[in-house]
């Protein structure tokens, strides 16, 4: 169903995923797609749509039971990194972003499963995150880790992810001397809170307010570099 | 007096604080359990983030309010009250150490929260069991 060839360093990729009636979503569709446009229910198997090198990461992109528009945005767009060629379905996926892609899997299943989470998860009348808010989380994950690769520096996932009773998220990056904790909202909103930590066990706290979310992936990874 | 003949009290720095906390707000860190922030966000951010007055409930009465999902983690009402966040004692018909932290606002504050938490009881549900039985990302 795919076909691919492979080089040293880049791996090209032929997507291909099936609508219930099984036919080929054009490039087209899958831009508008990746525009959020018109949020069609894809109700889409995403079958076998990369069939080489396949890993456990790439696995959870095949979703055949996925049925929301966020777990297919996930599948499209967190491996965003993912160029769509021009006038093919053809992306081109660079080898470093698909090692890159396994060092965040676990942070990135995650967010897929909070996509699936129910209303009320918290018995307090919590909101299930909105799938701005993981797409957004999902970017950010990307951003920090260009930025820490631009750094030179290894890939650092967050510690942690979890859901915001108002339908955001929250990833958290620790360390012995920094824990930064970033709030997706649900309007896609990011603020975060960079904390100084000292062998006395205090702290100091640097909340940013709403910041770009280029802006807060830059401070996060700086944070990170320094750490 | 309250509405059910609850006695109110003043909360002061020498009393102590439940929080139930949601699976999903809790982690396991160095080996041992961490609360989250985002334990003290509500899904509407007006009202006050509500907790139960040690000696009026015990932790397990706490607990009770919530379901199996929900551990409960003990702090000192010293640090809401010293960080510009008073505590009122609102008791209602089937909890009478309900009270509210006030004016829970910024990420600061909210983390101070958090930090001092101790968990003395672990849900015994775990988030999986919240996801929508139709999404398998294992197959």
């Amino acid at each position: 169903m795919v076909a691919s060839a492979q080089s040293q360093s880049v791996l090209p990729l032929k997507l291909q995923y099936s609508d219930p009636q099984n036919s080929v979503v054009s490039v087209e569709k899958f831009r508008a797609f990746k525009a959020n446009k018109g949020h069609r229910r894809p109700s889409s198997k995403i079958t076998d749509w990369i069939s080489t090198n396949r890993t456990d990461d790439q696995r959870q992109f095949e979703a055949r039971k996925a049925n929301t528009d966020v777990v297919v945005y996930m599948a499209l767009h967190s491996v965003g990194m993912m160029r769509v060629g021009s006038g093919t379905a053809q992306l081109t996926v660079d080898h470093r972003v698909l090692v890159n892609t396994q060092l965040v899997s676990a942070a990135l299943r995650r967010l897929t499963k909070l996509a699936a989470l129910e209303p009320n998860w918290d018995d307090e009348g919590a909101e299930p995150p909105a799938a701005l808010a993981i797409a957004r989380a999902s970017l950010l994950l990307e951003l920090v880790n260009e930025f820490l690769t631009g750094f030179g520096i290894g890939i650092h996932p967050p510690d942690t992810s979890a859901p915001l009773p108002n339908g955001g998220i929250q990833l958290e990056w620790w360390s012995t001397t920094t824990d930064i904790e970033s709030f997706i909202e649900p309007d896609g909103a990011v603020h975060c809170l960079f904390v100084d930590k000292f062998p006395s066990g205090e702290e100091t706290h640097l909340e940013s307010g709403k910041i770009g979310i280029s802006a807060a992936a830059e401070a996060i990874a700086s944070r990170l570099r320094s750490a | 007096m309250s509405e059910n003949n609850v006695e109110r009290i003043v909360i002061t720095r020498g009393h102590f604080l439940f929080r139930r906390i949601a699976s999903f707000e809790m982690e396991i860190r160095d080996g041992a359990p961490y609360v989250l922030s985002s334990a003290f966000r509500r899904a509407k951010e007006e009202s006050g983030v509500s907790v139960y007055v040690e000696g009026i409930e015990t932790a397990e009465e706490a607990r009770s309010h919530g379901s199996a999902h929900h551990g409960i983690a003990m702090f000192s009402a010293a640090v809401p009250l010293e960080n510009e966040m008073p505590v009122v004692h609102m008791p209602v018909s089937d909890a009478p150490g309900h009270a509210e932290i006030m004016q829970v606002s910024g990420d600061s504050k909210k983390r101070k929260l958090a930090r001092a938490c101790s968990v003395v009881i672990m849900p015994t549900e775990f988030p999986e069991d919240r996801l929508r039985s139709s999404i398998s990302l294992d197959d």
